[in-house]
């Protein structure tokens, strides 16, 4: 076990140094360079420029710069100062991650364990209304446009309806307990999960039906087992890990919704922060964002990985000698 | 309810070939017929031919500015109701599905090319490339690709081509995937063996006697790609780093509409609208195709 995790990390953090070095290049690249956030500013003339290049020590030769931030970003967890705010980087990170775990913790649970269920439901009623209902239900999910669904959220179900907030992670002023918290959570999470759900729904659908039909299946009634039995414990889990490996295979998306989903609602996480440092040229925080942000979905896509690997008895993990014990093999 | 009839039918004719099924899992024949394919292509017709045809479906100039009606009400003078400037929003909506529409579709055309060749090398070549273009897939599925695209549309500062190609440049996996696998099969066949002693290079066998297979796989991946590449691009100009006002898109129409949208909730819904029954027919017509052509996932 430890020799696999070990072999994925070595291939996988360069990933996330590769990314850091595209993401400078790219940010190097963009009109006004890092300094944008002051070539903006119509006051500053070209030698005031020149001096705060100096000051930040963008004269340097380009990879001496990325030198200099790799030591600090990767050893220290040091991404700079804002140029924006003057705030460090990592600070600001520290302070939004937790509301966009919270975010996309919800989003993903409903997600999941919504999916699975309407998908497992409408493949025992193949064809019947439920399942009709359900498959036009996820084939608008997958075409909804996310920031257009937060928008109307937030027209009926806020100001419409007034029935929860259209913004914000708390109400500002107020005591902040649970109710205050979860109402604030519902619209985003929701509008959030919503694609997801409909992918992992009909791909649940797809996948049980495959399972139910297989000749395992047949055998397990045959020997006369209960239909309950043969559904949870030998369909399912055969239907497991290909359901598995689609949910950790969207998790980029997953951060990628929540960058839209932040923006609509004024979330104030991860995403908006990533979101307002490029609108206002805010180079340290842009980058550090995508770094931590591609971090975590290595990590994350890696989790995933292990959890297939301990559920299929096919994978062995490189010195394990038993992947769990008592299971029956049944492919 | 209308069309239970014609599933309990298709139910009895399965529960004959297969008595032996407990019923509930019985197969049913194609779930759905192609019917909502036929509609969905219909309706991208429509859009189409609308919005090419915008300058006659409309008395209003694009950019018409008219500060007499700003944030009007649907009327019968603007169907859909007038934006923040007194731009009518409907001349605006069929002037932006051109935008919209061409710039996914160049997005797709990019990804298509780039996955057909990216999976053909891999698949017939193997080895090295095969090594290269499997890790670069990898790469870009195990990465927030949204935010490095997000990264460099605002380093590129809106400029319009800018978009597709980024867009393209990033999608392409999904076909090069199938490509690859494709020709992976394909090169085990006879008939490649039967080419090659007749003579015929790499490149003709790949060209004429391969990707010619691989095309309908291909078609079906970009005709998803459409929606996807076009859900991308309104995300991007809805977020204001895609096409940039006034050049209309469905995704920075919303945008600007989202500030408005107590006073004018019609011009917010409108684009948004567009992008998801235009995503959706797409999405449609790709799974018409894939049940028509028989395609596995």
């Amino acid at each position: 076990m430890r020799a696999y995790v070990a072999r994925r990390l070595a291939r996988t953090l360069p990933l996330v140094i590769l990314i850091s070095i595209v993401t400078f290049a790219l940010l190097h690249l963009a009109p006004g360079g890092p300094v944008g956030l002051y070539a903006d500013d119509a006051r500053m003339s070209e030698s005031d420029l020149a001096r705060i290049r100096t000051n930040l020590g963008l004269d340097e030769p380009l990879p001496v710069q990325y030198m200099l931030w790799f030591k600090r970003a990767f050893l220290g967890f040091d991404f700079g100062a804002s140029y924006a705010t003057g705030q460090p980087v990592s600070q600001m990170i520290m302070d939004r991650l937790p509301a966009t775990l919270e975010l996309m913790g919800t989003a993903f649970v409903l997600a999941v364990v919504l999916g699975i269920s309407i998908g497992i439901a409408s493949a025992l009623r193949r064809g019947r209304f439920l399942d009709q209902l359900f498959s036009v239900i996820s084939a608008f999910g997958l075409s909804m446009p996310v920031f257009w669904l937060g928008i109307i959220a937030i027209y009926v179900f806020s100001l419409k309806l007034g029935l929860f907030p259209s913004g914000g992670r708390v109400t500002l002023g107020a005591p902040s307990g649970f109710m205050d918290h979860a109402r604030h959570l519902v619209l985003p999470a929701s509008v959030l999960s919503v694609g997801f759900l409909a992918s992992w729904s009909s791909y649940t659908r797809s996948q049980f039906i495959g399972a139910i039909q297989r000749d395992f299946v047949r055998t397990a009634r045959a020997k006369g087992l209960s239909e309950s039995a043969v559904i949870w414990k030998h369909a399912l889990r055969n239907a497991a890990l290909p359901i598995l490996t689609a949910i950790v295979i969207q998790i980029p998306t997953l951060f990628t919704g929540a960058v839209i989903t932040e923006t609509v609602f004024s979330w104030p996480g991860m995403g908006r922060l990533f979101y307002e440092g490029l609108e206002r040229h805010d180079y340290p925080r842009v980058l550090g964002v995508v770094v931590i942000f591609s971090f975590l979905i290595i990590l994350f896509n890696l989790l995933g990985d292990f959890l297939c690997a301990a559920i299929d008895p096919r994978i062995s993990l490189a010195g394990a000698t038993s992947v769990g014990s008592g299971r029956e093999e049944e492919l | 309810m209308t069309q239970r009839a014609g599933y309990s039918v298709a139910m009895d004719r399965s529960a004959a070939l297969a008595p032996m099924r407990p019923t509930g899992c019985g197969r049913v024949g194609s779930s759905s017929t192609s019917g909502p394919a036929v509609y969905a292509f219909a309706l991208i017709l429509l859009i189409i031919v609308v919005s090419a045809l915008a300058p006659l479906m409309t008395p209003y100039d694009r950019d018409a500015i008219d500060l007499g009606a700003i944030l009007a009400q649907p009327s019968v003078e603007h169907a859909l109701g007038t934006d923040d400037l007194g731009r009518d929003v409907f001349t605006r909506l069929i002037y932006a599905g051109r935008f919209s529409m061409l710039v996914a579709l160049c997005a797709v055309s990019l990804a298509f090319v780039l996955g057909i060749l990216m999976g053909a090398i891999a698949g017939y070549r193997g080895g090295a490339a095969d090594a290269a273009v499997t890790m670069t897939i990898d790469l870009f599925l195990s990465i927030p690709v949204f935010l490095v695209l997000l990264v460099i549309a605002s380093a590129g500062g809106g400029r319009l081509w800018l978009v597709p190609i980024v867009i393209g440049g990033t999608s392409w996996m999904e076909t090069a995937r199938i490509v690859r696998s494709l020709v992976m099969s394909l090169k085990e066949e006879g008939f490649v063996e039967a080419a090659r002693s007749a003579g015929a290079g790499n490149a003709r066998i790949v060209v004429r006697h391969m990707l010619p297979q691989t095309l309908p796989s291909a078609i079906v991946s970009a005709t998803v790609g459409f929606a996807q590449a076009m859900l991308v691009e309104s995300a991007l100009s809805f977020l204001g780093f895609g096409v940039q006002p006034p050049v209309p898109t469905w995704g920075n129409m919303l945008q600007n509409a989202n500030v408005f949208i107590r006073e004018a909730p019609v011009a917010a819904f409108a684009p948004g609208f567009m992008i998801f029954i235009t995503c959706l027919s797409f999405n449609q017509v790709g799974e018409g195709l894939r049940r028509m052509l028989a395609i596995e996932r």
